[in-house]
This record gives structure tokens, sequence and C-alpha cells, in this order.
């Protein structure tokens, strides 16, 4: 109030004494409060579907350890009310029954690394919004505001059985940018498709991509640039950080001042002038922000765990990481994941090692491990991906049942995403991320026939899908061929 | 030398598969039968054969025998890692017009790809060049790694072409524009045809293409091998029907995204199409009506149908499971087995060879653990020309090397 009244005070001190009472007239010394930092919009208020759904008969797998076979699943208001073996509790006439015979129910799907939205399709150049790569380091960008929500590859996720995806910016920076968390509910803007609670990741890459790049643009040009690159910009978050510590001091100095004597407390500190990309590697620092890190090879796995430590901070996943089984006792005891692929490998040189035992001695290693698409076409089937991993550990003698695989694409990611305690798994109590499969979901052959998030159903096999806007009015279906 | 002779070579080996389904690839299948090989040639299928004791004999019960996979649209030997441009020989890169370029120059059957892929079935592939409008001819190759299955490059297998949104850019950006370098490259083709030895006297008008691009451009006037075209769109793969009509030749669509429009022209111009089943979304404005089911509309619309892994060939050996997520979205079982053994070598004219468990076949086979499409299903043993390949890659090396208490 005071800072609104300071320019018109002096425009009334300068244009005359009109209209304002003698006591409004205080000296041109008034003391300003403190500053407070604009404040982001909110998460979107939470939408659970009313009402309740049983699903009975159906094979259950939770991805807690726990197999029902037969069983059922009840959501009440968007969130799991009860799970369990056998016929389950008698429905109300106001519960909607799924006889789930024959079925296959699994948490919904969800993906760490998309880039659907900020690369939408069509594929052209006034969709390329995923790499803002003037500057290898800008961590000041939010994925967010890239996103596209009429990207017709969403609603295709969802046939799939994908909830929640992790749209991140692209690899041509060191430092790309804040990722976005998302519900695959179709809303006209990113935010309210936010997946409220859930915390802002940090898309980093190491590698080749950014020294190609940026080689000729002023660097970094090599691997020991890029670690250049990183130390840097961490070092700087730590003088930052002590920055604003210190004017944290100062201001409770003041606080603690104007209690005592009012008027002679005077003006707060100056605040520090507001960095947005410092900002950003702070609560990379205070663990507020989760650290994606795009890395292929193990010996730069190493370097980045080491840097990791030497500035305070954690990596929650590597990304690719398709060497990561040469460390993964190293990821195992230092609760790093790794999001990978089942069999992509070899387009890059850091790629050449990729195996698709990678996810299975991962996991024999204690380590999680995630199947990640970075891609929208994959992202659909991501289930036969993760099989796919699964029959590559047998391969070489390592048995994972079920539960574990099934684990690579809903609990663990869910963990790299810090939602874990929402969703990921069919536990009582979690949101109501369901899918309904017509068969089990590690074959080739099976499709999902319900999805649900929050309890909404939002993709349903039998009715025609929720076309994005950009793909209505094209006429495709009055086209006889 | 023909990629099928080397078979002949061997000498005295019999041996045979017995108590096993037999899925033939042409859409039959013997529910317990018995394949004996000679030679590397497939002499007896059927059901209660009676074996010689000389015979080798391995016993299929519970199992699955397959004809080997192959690949239509494949860089394997071409490239080894795509991002070092030194490793890729599967373009020109000087010119977008280039029937005189031959993939089978480049292709390396040392490379490192071809076990990998090799040990999920695919036996066989046609090495295309890409990138171009036209990219030049393609071979195909047995995967057996040996140095003799380099390809005569002299006899290509087909010319391949595109006529999509990135041939359209080297065109200079439009349809009309690169129709028009079309049409200029067949008139000059046909003028070769009818005046070479005024052409070579030097006694003819300009030509636009050299004398051996032109006469790269022969056996597809002829009809001799086909051109496989890359489209999308409805309207363009409508205009590469009515310019193969026009020109007279032989013409095969690949990619094909938008073909469930145009299926009936297709069908009634027994046009194949080659097309990667998990790849149907509108990625671009050629691809706008794009749909899950292609193959299988294309197949209930009498299309000749292939499916393709796609991409650079690292990762052919995703055949099998596009022909699941096929079967998965309305195509036949059968039918998906079809488009990728019969089908591929019956389009590239190589139906007497190989593609299916038959006899004189070459005996490309695969003996499988289970449901060859599904994703749980191992290969048990594999052979090129009746020969039984490892089954070991570099991957599986590097797997147990950071697992030493791995099954050997």
């Amino acid at each position: 109030m005071d800072r609104l009244l300071t320019p018109l005070l002096v425009a009334t001190l300068l244009g005359g004494c009109g209209g304002l009472p003698p006591d409004a007239r205080v000296s041109s010394k008034t003391p300003l409060t403190a500053y407070q930092h604009p404040q982001e919009p909110a998460d979107p208020a939470p939408d659970p579907a009313p009402g309740a759904t049983l699903i009975r008969h159906a094979t259950i797998m939770t991805a807690a350890g726990a197999l029902h076979s037969p069983g059922y699943l009840l959501l009440k208001e968007g969130r799991i009310a009860d799970v369990g073996s056998g016929e389950g509790p008698a429905p109300d006439e106001h519960t909607a029954v799924v006889d789930g015979t024959g079925m296959f129910v699994t948490p919904g799907l969800i993906d760490t690394h998309s880039h659907m939205g900020v690369y939408a399709s069509p594929g052209v150049r006034a969709h390329s919004d995923g790499n803002e790569m003037v500057n290898p380091t800008t961590p000041q960008v939010w994925a967010e505001h890239s996103f596209w929500p009429q990207d017709p590859n969403l609603w295709r996720a969802t046939t799939g059985g994908i909830t929640t995806i992790q749209v991140l910016p692209g690899s041509g920076n060191l430092i790309g940018g804040r990722s976005f968390i998302a519900k695959l509910r179709p809303q006209v803007s990113a935010r309210l498709m936010r997946f409220p609670g859930a915390p802002q990741g940090l898309k980093i890459a190491c590698g080749e991509n950014p020294k190609h790049f940026y080689g000729n643009k002023g660097g970094p040009k090599t691997r020991m640039g890029n670690i250049a690159g990183f130390r840097k910009a961490f070092q700087s978050a730590h003088a930052y950080r002590r920055k604003v510590q210190e004017y944290e001091r100062d201001l409770n100095h003041w606080r603690s001042a104007q209690e005592t004597n009012k008027d002679k407390a005077g003006d707060p500190p100056p605040p520090v002038s507001r960095d947005l990309g410092l900002e950003t590697l702070v609560k990379v620092l205070e663990g507020e922000i989760l650290v994606h890190n795009h890395c292929y090879r193990a010996d730069e796995m190493h370097i980045m765990l080491d840097l990791a430590k030497e500035f305070g901070f954690k990596i929650r996943s590597f990304h690719h990481a398709l060497e990561a089984y040469k460390l993964a006792d190293r990821l195992a005891q230092e609760e790093v994941s790794s999001s990978t692929w089942a069999d992509w490998w070899g387009f890059k040189m850091e790629a050449f090692d990729g195996i698709p035992q990678n996810a299975a001695l991962l996991t024999h290693a204690g380590a999680r491990a995630i199947i990640h698409s970075d891609s929208a076409t994959e992202i659909r089937q991501l289930n036969q991906e993760a099989a796919k991993a699964q029959a590559a550990g047998r391969k070489i003698g390592i048995e994972l049942d079920d539960n574990q695989v099934l684990r690579w694409i809903t609990a663990n990611p869910a963990w790299a995403l810090g939602v874990e305690q929402h969703t990921g798994t069919l536990e009582k109590g979690k949101l109501a991320d369901v899918v309904i499969w017509n068969r089990h979901p590690f074959s080739v052959y099976a499709l999902a026939n319900t999805v649900f998030i929050d309890g909404h159903i939002v993709y349903e096999r039998s009715l025609p899908p929720a076309l994005s806007d950009f793909e209505i009015g094209l006429g495709f279906d009055e086209v006889t061929p | 030398m023909s990629p099928f002779l080397a078979s002949l070579v061997l000498l005295g080996s019999t041996w045979a598969v017995e108590n096993v389904q037999i899925q033939v690839g042409d859409g039959s299948s013997i529910p317990n039968g018995t394949v004996v090989v000679h030679g590397g040639v497939i002499t007896v299928v059927g059901t209660n054969i009676k074996l010689s004791p000389k015979t080798h004999r391995i016993d299929g019960t519970g199992k699955i025998l397959t004809p080997g996979f192959i690949e239509t649209q494949s860089q394997l030997g071409l490239t080894e890692i795509s991002a070092v441009a030194d490793t890729n020989d599967h373009s020109d890169n000087q010119d977008s017009i280039s029937p005189a370029f031959r993939a089978g120059e480049g292709f390396n059957p040392l490379s490192v790809r071809i076990p990998i892929n090799r040990l999920e079935g695919v036996t066989g592939a046609l090495i295309t060049p890409k990138g171009g409008i036209i990219s030049g001819t393609g071979s195909y190759v047995e995967l057996s790694g040996d140095l003799s299955s380099r390809p005569d490059t002299t006899r290509p297998t087909a010319m391949s072409g595109s006529i999509d949104a990135r041939a359209n850019r080297a065109a200079g950006g439009s349809r009309g524009g690169l129709w028009l370098k079309l049409r200029q490259l067949f008139e000059d083709a046909r003028f070769y045809a009818r005046n070479k030895s005024a052409i070579d006297r030097g006694e003819s008008r300009p030509l636009l293409h050299h004398p051996t691009q032109l006469r790269a451009m022969l056996p597809v006037l002829q009809g001799q091998i086909p051109l496989m075209l890359n489209v999308h769109r409805a309207s363009d793969i409508l205009s590469a029907l009515e310019f193969a009509r026009q020109e007279k030749i032989r013409l095969i669509i690949s990619g094909a995204t938008e073909a469930w429009i145009v299926a009936k022209a297709l069908a009634a111009s027994q046009t194949p199409v080659i097309l990667r089943p998990s790849k149907q979304q509108p990625w671009g404005f050629e691809a706008l009506a794009a749909r899950d089911d292609l193959a299988s509309r294309l197949h209930q619309a009498g299309v000749t149908l292939v499916i393709s892994a796609g991409g650079w060939g690292q990762n052919a050996r995703r055949i099998r499971q596009e022909a699941g997520i096929a079967v998965a979205r309305g195509l036949p079982w059968a039918s998906a087995l079809q488009a990728i053994t019969h089908t591929p070598a019956a389009i590239l004219g190589l139906q007497a060879e190989v593609g299916s468990i038959a006899v004189g076949k070459v005996a490309n086979l695969v003996l499988w653990t289970g449901d060859p499409l599904e994703l749980q299903s191992q290969v048990s043993q594999l052979w090129i020309q009746g020969q039984p390949q490892p089954l070991d890659d570099r991957q599986l090396q590097l797997a147990r090397r950071y697992h030493p208490s791995a099954a050997p």
C-alpha cells in the first residue's frame, strides 16, 4: 500500500496539496515494507471424480507386491478406497460396476521422459519449443510455458495406459530448464494439467548434445567444457544462495528493530536482485526441484554423481542412461534411479554400449530402473517395452517377477517425479489413476480398455476418442476410402 | 554372386526339425510336422515323415518354426552409428536424384549390427539408400555376417525414392517442382534408351542427367525392378499411382500413412504397401489422416501388405513387435506373419528362393520357444542357408561382462 502511495504522494507534493487530508501527508522518507517476490499461480484445485466405481473379478496387479487374482478395486471420490482378493464388497446402487473377468488392472503408467506438447505434432518449426538453445545454461525457462495442450499425441498416450508424464526441455542445453509434471486429462491450459502437489524437475544434459550444438558458438565444445559449465552454474547458485541468506539475516534484524522502534527502523534491506535461473538452481540445492540428467556413458554418470556431491544436491534420475548397468551398485547405493529404454542403442557413440539387459541388471543390483519413452509413439507401448526388458533379463538368467517389472513403469517413475505418495501403485488412499487391460499388460496384443485419472475415465476403447482441437473438423471421418 | 548360391556349396549335410508347429509364411500352417534340409535347401515339408538314420534331428516339440523375417527398409550394414557421418553409406549426399547410386556398394557384412538383429529372427534384408528424390538402388542380402553375403550390385533388387515432405524440400519446396524433376528424369532416361549410340557419339540434344545415371533407370523403365517410393499423403499416393501407370513401371509404396483413404486404388493397381504399424500418428501435414488400424484396413481392402520396422535399421529386430502391434490393432495373425516373411520376398521377386517354408526354398529358418510375435518368445535356433547361426552378439557379451554369474 505504501508503495502505491509513494508515486501518488510525489505527484501530490509536486502538484500542490489537493485532495489528501493532512494526516495522509507523510514524510517523503516513509519507510518501505519488506519486499515480496511476485508469487507464481497456484496449482490447479484437485478435481476428483465424484461417485464410486467397483472393478471386480479381474487380476489386480498393484505394483506394491500384492497380486489379487481374482480381485477387486474400489474407486471413490477420485481415490482408491479399497483393493483386495476375492469378490470384494457388495456395491450399492450408486456404484458403477465393471466386470473385469479376464481383464488385468494396473496403476496408471507414468513416463518420466516426454517432449509431447513442447515438440508437438505436427512437427513444424512453429512447434519447436523444447530447446531454448540461445545459451547453454537456461535454468530460468519452464517446459510448462512451452507446452501446447492440443498436441494430438497427448490423448494417444492415454490409449497406452499413460496417466502422468514429465515433460522435459530437450537435451541441447547443459541446463535446459524446469520440467512439467502433467496428468493427461484434456485441459485448455498447461497449468490446469499440472499434477497438484508435484515438485518441478530440472533437466540437465551431459555428453554429445550440448558440446555438439555449442561447439562453434562459444562453447561448451568438449566434455570438459560441459562439466566446467555445470560447475560454474552451481557455484553461481551457491553465491546467490549466500546473498539471499545474508539478505534474510539482514531482514530479520530489520524486523526485530521494527518491533522495538518502528520509526527508527528505517527501510528494510534492499532485496537481492532476482535471478530466475539461479533461483531455480538454489531450489535444486534445497531439494525442492528434482534433477533429471540426460546422460549415457558410465564414466560421465560417475562424474555427475561426484559433481552433485561437490555442490550438495542429488540426481533423482539419469535419463537414457544406456550404460547404467556398468555402475549399478553405485546407483543402488546412492539411490539414483535410471530412466532408460528396452532396446534403443547405437545412434550416437555414447549409445554404442546400450544393451537390452540394462533395466534387468539395475534391478538385480537393487537400483531403481525405469522404462521411459522419449517418443510420442513409444509412449503408447511402454508396457511392451517393459516386457521386452524383462525377457532380455531372462536371457542372461535374471528372472524378474511381473511386480518388479510393472514398477519400472509405475511406482519407480512416480518416485523419480516425487509423487510416489500420491500415485504409482494400487494402494488404499492413493489417487485413482488406473488402467483396465483386455489381457496381461506384458503381451504385445494387450490393449487398454479403460483408463482413469483421479477416477475420471479419460479413455474408453469402445468409444470414439476425445480428439484434440487440432484434429476437429479435418474431415477424415467423412472420407470414403 | 547370388545371395543363394552359397548354400549350394554345402555338401552332404542333412538335418531336420520334427514335431514342430510349422508356420509356413504364406498364411498356412502345419500343427505338427517335419522340415528336412539338405545342402542348405528345404527338401521336405510335411507330416509323418520318415527320416533317414543319418539325418541330424532337432526336436521341435512345443516350439514354432517360421521362415526368417525379411526387413524391406533397412540400412543394416550401411550405417554403424547414425550420428557419425563417416559410418553412414546410405546416401549419395551430393544429388537428390542419383539412380546410379548403389547402396550395396557400401554394405558391410561384418557390421556389428547384423548379429544383433539376426538374433531376433531377421535373416534377410533389402538394403536401401535413403534421403533423396531418387536415392538409388538397393539389394537384398542375407544376414549371415559373411563376406560372401556382399550383393552383386549390377543386379539390384529395387530402386528407392521418395515424394514425401523431405523430398519436396530437396526439390525446392513444392510438389509441382518434385514431379517436374521426376518427369525430366524419366524423359531423359527414355530418350537415352532410344538414342544411346547418338548420345555416345555426342550427337544429341543436351541431357539433364549423366548417361551413367540414365542407364541405371532402364531396369525400372523396363519393369525389371520395382520403384519403391516413400510417400504418405493420400493425394500424393494417387499421383504416384497415376505416374506409375503412365510410365508403365512397377511401383511399391512405403510409409503410406494415409493409404487407407486410397486403399481401393492401391488394391486395384496391385500396388504393394510397406508400413510401420506403430508409427501411425499425425507427425506432419502429410500424415494428418493417420489411423492406428492402417494395416488391417489395407488388408481388408485386399492391398498387398508388408510390415517393416522402419528407421535406421539398427533395430530391424523390432519387426516382430511391429507385426504384433498390427495384430493388436486388427490384422489377422497369419497375415501379420506373412507380411514379414512371404510377402516381402514376393514384392521383391524373390519368392522362389525365400520367404516361406516350402520345398526348394533356401533354409532360412527360425525355431521359436513360443509365438514369434510375442515379446516373451525367444529364438531357440536359427539357420541361414541351412547353416546354424551363433546366438550371441556384442550386447549379450557386454551383459555377461557386467553380470559374471550369468548363464553362458
